[in-house]
């Protein structure tokens, strides 16, 4: 869906950055050198970029600097959590700052939010015979538009944002119903089935044992 | 209120008592020496009139057989038309009876003025709310029993006082109004130095350390300045010495938090995939490896902390070691390291034994010998030498590897520093080695120097100095 560049040192988290982004369907970039880091940008012109800013060879935050021209959306990723920090990171522009150690999930849905926002994100999504048009809110199933609900519908943009990754239910609730939302675990359960049986996703939409639902994708 | 305040108040009052009772007693004495002046004077004054008085009636007596008591006043009479103008009243009394007075107000009773014949009586006395002074005695030589009295107004003496008083006061209050200008002028001048320490110490207290007095004087405020500028720079260099330990340990901590953080993130990240994702075989299996590795350097962090910690409280032993089983006793840890390189150890002891705690000094020599190993490539050599300078004993360990460049060697001692952190961190290093290195040498009162060069390699040289 959107090419991001992981710019960290750590390969343990850059690996890990790349491999849950390849998941959801991104094409993950790394690089561990602050030095080199521009001349990647210039090369692959990526779609959002994550950066570290304890990195060797130039700090995140001088690398900031020099990514501004490119206007590319930056989400700092970093184990400094002090306020100054957090304030310099987003004053040099970047769009979000995350502390590590990082939920997947978060980093996820912050990066989908940033590209959205920037219009960066991909409108459609399709598989097999299922075309899913994010920006107009409609589905199609073999050239037939299909009814959605609201519900139904953010609940379908969810598991496609967060595809082959499995979802607990009480996160579902919370990113489509909201934290205040006081209904039961049921009410997942009661829209899977209906998003499976409407969209012919009995196969794709997993029930995860113990966990949640995986939207199940291989690409 | 104020010193100056004070001090000026005070002088004020001393002056102003001082004058006072001074010119107090100056004008007393004035006034003392007109009254026994003005006393003399009317002595003379009522002696001459008495005198001739008596003469008068003497003589008139002789035409007489006896003295007619109507006609005395008729020879007093001149006398009293004549001191009137000069406001001298006289009166005559005649057996205790009045029997011709020039003076307008009550005559005194004879009883009040007790004298006898032959004396006089001499009193100031306030009549009428005037004051006069009095004069009496008896006429002599005469039969009959006739007192003379001479009244004499002393409103001027009086007055003479009041303005000397009057004169003095209004001559203090001048001088004070001067002597006060004078006064501040000087105490202002004098307490200056007063409100420049007081000011200075105010900017002190307030954060501005670099504030100082510097009054050249040779009293006790130039004295009090010195050692106040003294203080001062005690106070700066403490303040400068406490704000760069704070500096440290915010550094030491910021680095500590991403020291750990990272592979808290890494085991969280990893673990959150294995659970949720639908991944292939292979991804598994380098997700578990980099929980373990990371776990593990978790581990090796948290030791290595503990051993930076333990080491400030720990009693240490000293005891006198010989550096060839130290040196032993590190190769022996460092056993599958050396022989996977191959490291070929040339050791050459003058001075066989230091004085320390034989696993801290191991400790020492394996954090040494580690880095130099890691640094080195196949078949290196690591020269150890120790010899005497002076009482100290220095022992030298040296490398054939690759060095580093001098910024590199700046940054060494800092805790979580890595030269190369790809290559250390795959080792499990936290970064912490030279940390403890130069701790365990502060305890040991020794020396660390650091030397190295590019291509030539790098010497350690831990100097033991005998304190």
């Amino acid at each position: 869906m959107a090419a991001i560049m992981v710019i960290e040192d750590e390969p343990a988290i850059s690996d890990l950055l790349a491999l849950n982004l390849k998941l959801v369907g991104h094409t993950a970039f790394c690089c561990g050198d602050g030095s080199e880091a521009v001349e990647l940008i210039k090369n692959i012109n990526p779609d959002l970029i994550l950066l570290d800013i304890m990195i060797p060879g130039k700090d995140g935050f001088e690398l900031m600097k020099e990514i501004n021209p490119f206007d590319i959306p930056v989400i700092f990723l970093t184990a400094k959590e002090s306020i100054d920090d957090k304030v310099t990171g987003l004053r040099l522009g970047a769009e979000d700052y995350i502390v590590k150690p990082f939920a997947t999930i978060e980093v996820l849905t912050r990066i989908d939010t940033v590209l959205k926002r920037c219009k960066k994100s991909g409108i459609i999504f399709r598989f097999d015979n299922l075309e899913v048009r994010l920006e107009e809110r409609t589905v199609y199933l073999n050239g037939g538009l299909v009814e959605l609900t609201t519900k139904e519908f953010e609940l379908l943009e969810v598991l496609i944002r967060n595809k082959n990754i499995a979802l607990s239910r009480n996160k579902l609730l919370e990113l489509i119903w909201g934290f205040d939302y006081t209904g039961e675990t049921r009410t997942v359960d009661v829209h899977i089935q209906k998003l499976r049986s409407k969209l012919e996703l009995e196969d794709k939409i997993k029930t995860v044992y113990k966990v949640g639902y995986r939207l199940e994708v291989h690409q | 209120m104020k010193f100056w305040q004070k001090a000026f108040i005070c002088v004020i009052v001393c002056f102003l008592i001082g004058f006072d009772i001074t010119s107090y007693m100056i004008v007393r004495k004035n006034y003392e020496m007109s009254k026994a002046n003005e006393i003399a004077t009317a002595d003379n004054e009522h002696y001459t009139i008495r005198k001739s008085l008596t003469e008068r009636i003497l003589s008139a007596s002789q035409y007489y057989t006896s003295l007619n008591p109507d006609n005395v006043p008729q020879y007093i009479e001149p006398y009293a038309m004549y001191y009137q103008t000069q406001k001298i009243y006289i009166a005559l009394y005649q057996n205790n009876v009045p029997v011709y007075t020039s003076f307008t107000g009550d005559l005194p009773q004879l009883s009040d003025m007790p004298f006898v014949f032959g004396e006089k009586y001499v009193q100031f006395r306030n009549m009428d709310g005037k004051q006069y002074l009095l004069i009496a005695s008896y006429l002599d030589n005469l039969e009959s029993d006739f007192v003379f009295v001479y009244i004499k107004d002393e409103e001027n003496l009086v007055k003479h006082w009041q303005n000397s008083a009057n004169y003095a006061i209004k001559i203090g209050a001048a001088v004070s109004v001067v002597l006060s200008v004078i006064l501040i002028l000087m105490l202002l001048g004098l307490t200056r130095p007063i409100s420049i320490l007081n000011k200075a110490a105010g900017e002190i207290a307030k954060g501005n350390y670099q504030k100082r007095v510097t009054i050249k004087s040779r009293d006790e405020f130039g004295e009090f300045s010195r050692i106040f500028d003294n203080m001062a720079d005690n106070i700066e260099t403490h303040i400068e010495k406490l704000s760069h330990i704070t500096e440290e340990k915010q550094r030491f901590i910021d680095n500590l938090s991403h020291e750990m953080r990272t592979p808290v993130a890494a085991v969280l990240g990893y673990g959150e995939l294995l659970k949720n994702a639908d991944i292939g075989q292979e991804e598994r299996l380098m997700a578990i490896d980099y929980i373990i590795n990371q776990s593990l350097r978790l581990q090796n962090l948290s030791a290595k902390l503990l051993q930076l910690s333990s080491m400030k409280e720990d009693v240490i032993k000293m005891e006198a070691v010989y550096i060839g089983s130290i040196i032993e006793r590190a190769q022996n840890t460092l056993y599958r390291l050396i022989k996977e390189k191959n490291i070929v150890f040339e050791i050459n002891l003058k001075a066989e034994m230091v004085i320390g705690d034989i696993d801290l000094l191991e400790s020492l020599f394996q954090n040494f010998f580690e880095n130099a190993i890691r640094a080195l490539s196949q078949n290196g050599k690591i020269k150890i030498c120790s010899e005497y300078a002076g009482d100290d004993i220095i022992v030298t360990i040296e490398d054939n590897g690759p060095g580093m460049p001098q910024s590199e060697l700046q940054k060494i001692f800092e805790p979580f520093y890595r030269i190369d952190k790809a290559r250390t961190r795959t080792h499990g290093g936290a970064g912490l080695g030279l940390s403890i290195c130069r701790q365990i040498c502060d305890i040991h009162n020794a020396e660390l120097v650091i030397t190295s060069e590019p291509e030539k390699g790098t010497q350690i040289q831990i100097n033991f100095t005998t304190l």
